[in-house]
């Protein structure tokens, strides 16, 4: 009877694992103004409706789950920069320290790691410092993101987004300066609080 | 005292009874659009609609096809994404999508059960819009159907 009990108990666990769903993964924006007017946006999508209602807007530089963007990248060569970075171990890529801004572009681990330090733009009154910028990217998502492109000007979103998935919570990008507080981040939470 | 009904009127008023809680079940399970509209200052408009969605595919029939073309011709290239939107969130755990709050005005929009809900409130007025997933996944479809031919 105990037997048949152990091996009723195992049998159940086994397939409440395979049934239970993972939990959703939400994609999170949040811009909180420090203006007068204290604008404060929130916008919370699932993940997994962005990534099937990605493939299906044609939209004129959103297409099939890949966006154009307007810039200057013939001259560079990224995929091979970054596969370049992939297989570098951590390191310090980019340091640059001047009088308006400090910025350090490094690899930790599964990371791209990107920090921006703007001095140009100093609150006199607060001393607030200026604009601050943190981009904490996962390699795989920027290869992910330069992926399938038809043109060097074009990222693949969607390849993007469904590599985000293998990640666990994850802040990807945070802007603060004196007028605003921008995070862009991932989690298992439905809201942005 | 009791009188005995005539088998004809009890069988009628068991259709009747019947047909109104299968059409109440219907529409409960089909959902409604619900739509509010309260002004803030003195006197002001209070508009409630309650339109359940079950009606609202047979109401596009009745509009002119040329006229549904017509207006429905920039929002053409939005509908596979509308639809696939609408099909996907209703899967998705209910929660808040998009919120702005200004100092003058805070705008909601959230998913709620089967249904988008809109909320605005300004000093001005409060409006409150919900609607059903389904009836928004359908009405995108008839819209795609009666479209130009891609």
């Amino acid at each position: 009877m105990k037997r048949f009990l152990m091996g009723s108990t195992g049998i159940l666990m086994c397939a409440a694992m395979t049934f239970a769903q993972a939990p959703e993964r939400w994609f999170h924006v949040r811009v909180d103004s420090t203006s007068a007017k204290g604008e404060i946006v929130r916008v919370n999508v699932p993940m997994s409706v962005a990534e099937q209602v990605l493939p299906a807007i044609h939209a004129k530089d959103l297409e099939g789950g890949k966006v154009r963007i307007h810039g200057k990248m013939n001259d560079v060569d990224v995929r091979a920069l970054l596969d370049a970075v992939a297989n570098a171990p951590d390191n310090e890529f980019v340091r640059v320290e001047s009088k308006d801004e400090n910025v350090r572009v490094a690899k930790s681990g599964e990371y791209l790691l990107v920090k921006v330090r703007d001095h140009k733009v100093k609150d006199a009154k607060t001393e607030d410092s200026g604009e601050q910028v943190d981009v904490k990217v996962p390699i795989s998502v920027v290869k992910a993101l330069l992926s399938d492109a038809q043109s060097k000007d074009e990222l693949n979103v969607l390849a993007a987004l469904q590599a985000l998935k293998n990640f666990g919570d994850l802040d990807l990008v945070t802007v603060k300066d004196k007028d605003q507080t921008v995070r862009i981040w991932i989690d298992s939470r439905n809201t942005a609080d | 005292m009791i009188t005995k009904m005539p088998p004809v009127v009890a069988g009628m008023l068991f259709l009747t009874g019947t047909t109104v809680v299968m059409g109440g079940v219907a529409t409960y399970n089909a959902g409604a659009i619900r739509v509010s509209v309260d002004e803030n200052r003195p006197g002001g408009d209070h508009v409630h609609l309650f339109v359940p969605a079950v009606m609202v595919p047979p109401a596009m029939n009745l509009i002119p096809q040329e006229k549904l073309r017509e207006h429905s011709r920039e929002i053409q290239p939005w509908l596979p994404a509308i639809k696939i939107a609408s099909r996907e969130l209703a899967k998705c755990p209910d929660g808040i999508l998009v919120e702005v709050i200004d100092s003058n005005e805070h705008v909601r929009i959230t998913k709620r059960g089967g249904a988008i809900v809109v909320d605005v409130k300004s000093p001005e007025q409060n409006v409150h819009v919900a609607v059903p997933l389904h009836m928004v996944y359908s009405v995108a479809e008839k819209l795609q159907k009666n479209g130009p031919p891609v």
